[in-house]
């Protein structure tokens, strides 16, 4: 008869053992890619001697996890994703404010007011075109008809990357106008990614002619690999991302701003042009083949609307090009 | 039978609470996410319609190829015995062991645009695109013929050889008999492989989460509906509808079987001795060698891509890939080994104890733990994650703890999961062990406990060690379902090898898939090897 005995207390072991093992160290969520983010956490461990423990997510995945967990949070920041996801993030009372002396070193355009987030990174939205094809210059050229079904990007609703392109194009043209362009636009369009940075592999394999994407992972994955490719900005509007770090409601606050204040530090923010990144701290070095903020045709890009009516606007990309 | 004791009751009790808990309740919740005005989003919005006709489409692609490959495959190996159909019978269930997106990912190394076979052979001219309906047909067919080829093997190796014997000495000619005779007799058979293949087919995630990019079909737009969209309710109607074409196909398949019977044997089978015609085997032979040709090149492929540089460009050969793949992913693969050998163990005896209860003792609901218990298997992965993520998001008063981003959720699913098929091979296994031993041991005194160790047990040891084997084989190499529950300390191998997919490290990628291979076949080896030492000592002991 002891089975039944030796069977039920298993369960109630089973049960209950999740709580016993609360640790102490610190949870991570980004949404850089796996190979990048384990530098920055490897540095930061090493440097700080906090344990990490860290999962990787698309920033729209990210943001769904942080809502779903919103009164019990497995993470303790959020590192890595778009300013614009954050400002959503902010919006739903998902974030806590953290303030030190060193974010103070980040010029206030880079972020936010209410110290909320801090913008970490740069980077800029590009065409990649297989070497050997005449690269498009700028949004309407790749209404051509030589681009036509070769063109790769990643989905809105599922890559921090798609999401920023349409922002890009509805600051650019407005929002209606920039639908009606994007579905021409997908007209064109090979087949869409799940992640932002795959059309990089799908053109460099060979699988598609032009890919839309950021240049930092253009550079890194890309050409730094040995694949064949050309990186074009538009001229008529180069769209952008800042990078942000943010510590999460109800997580543990205490190495969450550890983490914060390593991350802006010149230390930190010297790591990122390994990864092709622009570091917004104004001391920290640039990589020599990065192109620098100051020769780009900036769009003037609305992230607060872009964070405000993600849902809206996915919804009305979603109706209109059917995908 | 005299009345259980209440140690009996309580353990009924507990594995009920259990299966109603990790089974019953997740795809409720899935049910009762559903509303009304989310169908109706379903059915206007051409983004949710689009996915649900394309894996309809493709499901029937998949079920009908698969099946003629199968049947082709079982009927050569079974009634023409053409030469070498050994090596055949063998080839026909190597890709069951194989983790889900293998043949994806060679897929693209030989038929993508820059592939293998498309450059060297088609001067770069692709006939179909490997991202697309056709990519995805062949690579779902491969992954799942076998199961039509085991199933169709069965029906041809049942069918009594008097019935074409007696056809043959009417008169008929040899394709006579084959299409007034044999292929009749099969009907069940092949329309039961339909119908497996058909739910494979829409159930499949890692292959089309990888291909899919041109032609979205349902399991993966669910997943990115939940994960992306943060829209639990579309995510949910969009299960529903993923269910729904299996549930039918199910029932029109019981409608047209049960009309009929094709009952043909009581009793032991006779080997036929006709042969078959020279043509015929020739044509078999051909087709035989064509289709391990296919599968040796998919997997071959996997090898030659694992020392490879850089796909796509840079050809050169190294080791590299390995020791890199090895030390990005030690997380994952430790996760998945732990994770596999926790769950396996704990999926056989669970499995046993459900039997068990099911055929020796009766109480209310007994039937409704059967079927709960065989439901997590039936179901598509992406139902179960999905029920999962729903269910144990929160703490509720009977769960004290959010299971979401621990271990345990991901143990729990593999042990619900993979439980149901040693629940059937030791429902099998009871059903040939007479009461009567059991009732003996009963009589010399044996409590519960003795009876379960030294009849039940040694008896059920064979389903019992082919349910540990599954369920560790299914652990290491599935997607579907744990992809909603992982999170970042307890990570799984396969969901390594999509990352690296989608971030271009496709060499990476076939290494790491080799890797994979590797320790599922060490550890089957392994296993084998313990339950071959095992039974010898329980032989010894038989003959003391």
């Amino acid at each position: 008869m002891t089975i039944t005995k030796y069977f039920l207390s298993l369960i109630f072991f089973l049960l209950y053992l999740p709580g016993i093992f609360a640790s102490e160290s610190l949870h991570l969520v980004t949404s850089l890619d796996p190979l990048e983010a384990q530098e920055y956490i490897s540095a930061f461990e090493k440097d700080t001697g906090i344990d990490v423990e860290w999962i990787r997510l698309s920033a729209g995945e990210a943001l769904a996890r942080l809502k779903s967990e919103r009164k019990n949070p497995s993470q303790d920041v959020w590192f890595g994703a778009p300013i614009n996801e954050f400002m959503a993030a902010k919006r739903d009372g998902l974030l806590v404010p953290y303030r030190s002396p060193s974010t103070d070193k980040i010029p206030l355009k880079w972020k936010d007011k209410d110290y909320y987030y801090t913008g970490i990174y740069f980077g800029a939205i590009v065409f990649i075109t297989r070497v050997g094809i005449d690269p498009p210059l700028s949004w309407n050229d790749l209404l051509k008809p030589e681009y036509k079904g070769e063109i790769v990007v990643s989905y809105p609703y599922t890559a921090g990357t798609g999401y920023e392109i349409l922002v890009g194009l509805i600051s650019i043209f407005g929002e209606e106008r920039a639908l009606e362009y994007y579905s021409k636009l997908n007209r064109q369009i090979r087949r869409y990614t799940k992640s932002g940075g795959s059309p990089i592999i799908e053109v460099g394999l060979g699988e598609a002619n032009v890919g839309i994407v950021f240049d930092q992972d253009a550079l890194r994955k890309g050409i730094a690999r040995g694949f064949p490719l050309n990186i074009t900005y538009p001229k008529d509007g180069v769209p952008y991302e800042i990078g942000c770090v943010a510590a999460i409601a109800n997580g543990n606050k205490k190495p969450a701003g550890k983490f914060i204040d390593w991350i802006v530090s010149l230390r930190a923010q010297n790591i990122m042009q390994k990864w092709y990144r622009i570091p917004l701290n104004p001391s920290a070095e640039i990589n020599k083949d990065s192109t620098p903020i100051s020769s780009l045709n900036l769009v003037k890009m609305d992230f607060e609307k872009a964070g405000r009516e993600r849902e809206r606007i996915i919804n009305k990309w979603r109706e209109r090009v059917g995908k | 039978m005299e009345r259980e004791g209440w140690k009996i009751k309580l353990l009924i009790f507990a594995v009920s609470a259990l299966v109603l808990l990790f089974i019953a309740y997740p795809l409720l919740k899935v049910f009762s996410s559903c509303t009304a005005s989310g169908f109706i989003h379903f059915f206007k919005a051409p983004y949710f319609m689009r996915p649900f006709f394309n894996s309809c489409c493709l499901g029937a692609g998949v079920a009908t190829v698969g099946t003629i490959v199968g049947f082709v495959l079982a009927y050569a190996v079974e009634r023409a015995k053409v030469p070498f159909f050994r090596v055949f019978d063998l080839i026909g269930t190597i890709p069951v062991i194989a983790p889900p997106f293998i043949v994806a990912i060679s897929s693209i190394m030989l038929f993508g645009r820059n592939g293998f076979v498309v450059r060297r052979f088609l001067e770069g001219h692709e006939f179909f695109s490997v991202y697309g309906f056709w990519g995805l047909l062949i690579t779902e067919t491969l992954a799942y013929f076998p199961t039509a080829f085991l199933v169709l093997k069965g029906t041809l190796s049942a069918i009594h050889p008097t019935f074409e014997e007696a056809s043959r000495s009417m008169g008929a000619g040899r394709a006579r008999t084959f299409w007034k005779i044999t292929a009749p007799l099969c009907l069940p058979g092949i329309l039961s492989s339909f119908l497996l293949l058909f739910i494979e087919s829409l159930a499949d995630f890692g292959n089309p989460i990888i291909l899919s990019g041109g032609y979205q079909v349902l399991s993966v737009q669910a997943y990115l509906q939940i994960t992306a969209v943060y829209d639990m309710g579309g995510g949910a109607v969009m299960a529903i509808m993923l269910l729904l074409p299996s549930l039918i196909a199910y029932v029109v398949q019981k409608y047209i079987v049960g009309q009929r019977s094709f009952v043909t044997v009581a009793g032991k089978v006779p080997r036929s001795t006709r042969k078959s015609g020279k043509t015929t085997i020739l044509c078999l032979e051909l087709f035989c060698l064509l289709l391990v040709a296919v599968i040796l090149l998919c997997y071959g492929m996997i090898l030659i891509g694992a020392f490879v540089r850089l796909w796509g460009v840079d050809y050169s050969f190294v080791f590299d890939n390995f020791i890199k793949g090895l030390q990005m992913g030690s997380q994952y693969i430790w996760g998945s080994m732990i994770l596999a050998g926790v769950s396996a163990p704990i999926t056989g005896i669970l499995g046993i104890i459900i039997a068990y209860l099911v055929t020796r003792k009766k109480f209310l609901g007994r039937k409704v733990l059967e079927f709960t218990s065989m439901l997590a298997f039936a179901v598509p992965g992406t139902v179960i994650g999905i029920g999962y993520i729903m269910a144990f998001n929160e703490p509720h008063w009977f769960m004290p703890w959010a299971l979401q981003g621990t271990f345990w959720i991901i143990l729990f699913l593999f042990v619900f999961r993979n439980m149901p098929v040693g629940l059937q091979a030791a429902t099998a296994g009871l059903a040939q062990i007479d009461v009567t031993i059991e009732e003996a041991a009963r009589t010399l005194g044996a409590g519960n406990f003795i009876l379960f160790k030294k009849i039940i047990f040694p008896l059920l040891a064979p389903a019992f060690f082919s349910g540990l084997i599954y369920s560790f084989v299914r652990a290491m190499t599935q997607i579907s379902a744990v992809i909603f529950v992982v999170s970042g300390k307890w990570n799984l191998f396969t969901v390594f090898l999509l990352g690296l997919v989608e971030n271009g490290e496709l060499s990476i990628a076939a290494a790491m898939s080799v890797v994979l291979v590797v320790i599922v076949l060490l550890m089957m080896g392994f296993l084998k090897f313990v339950i071959h030492r095992w039974q010898v000592k329980q032989m010894v002991k038989a003959a003391w």
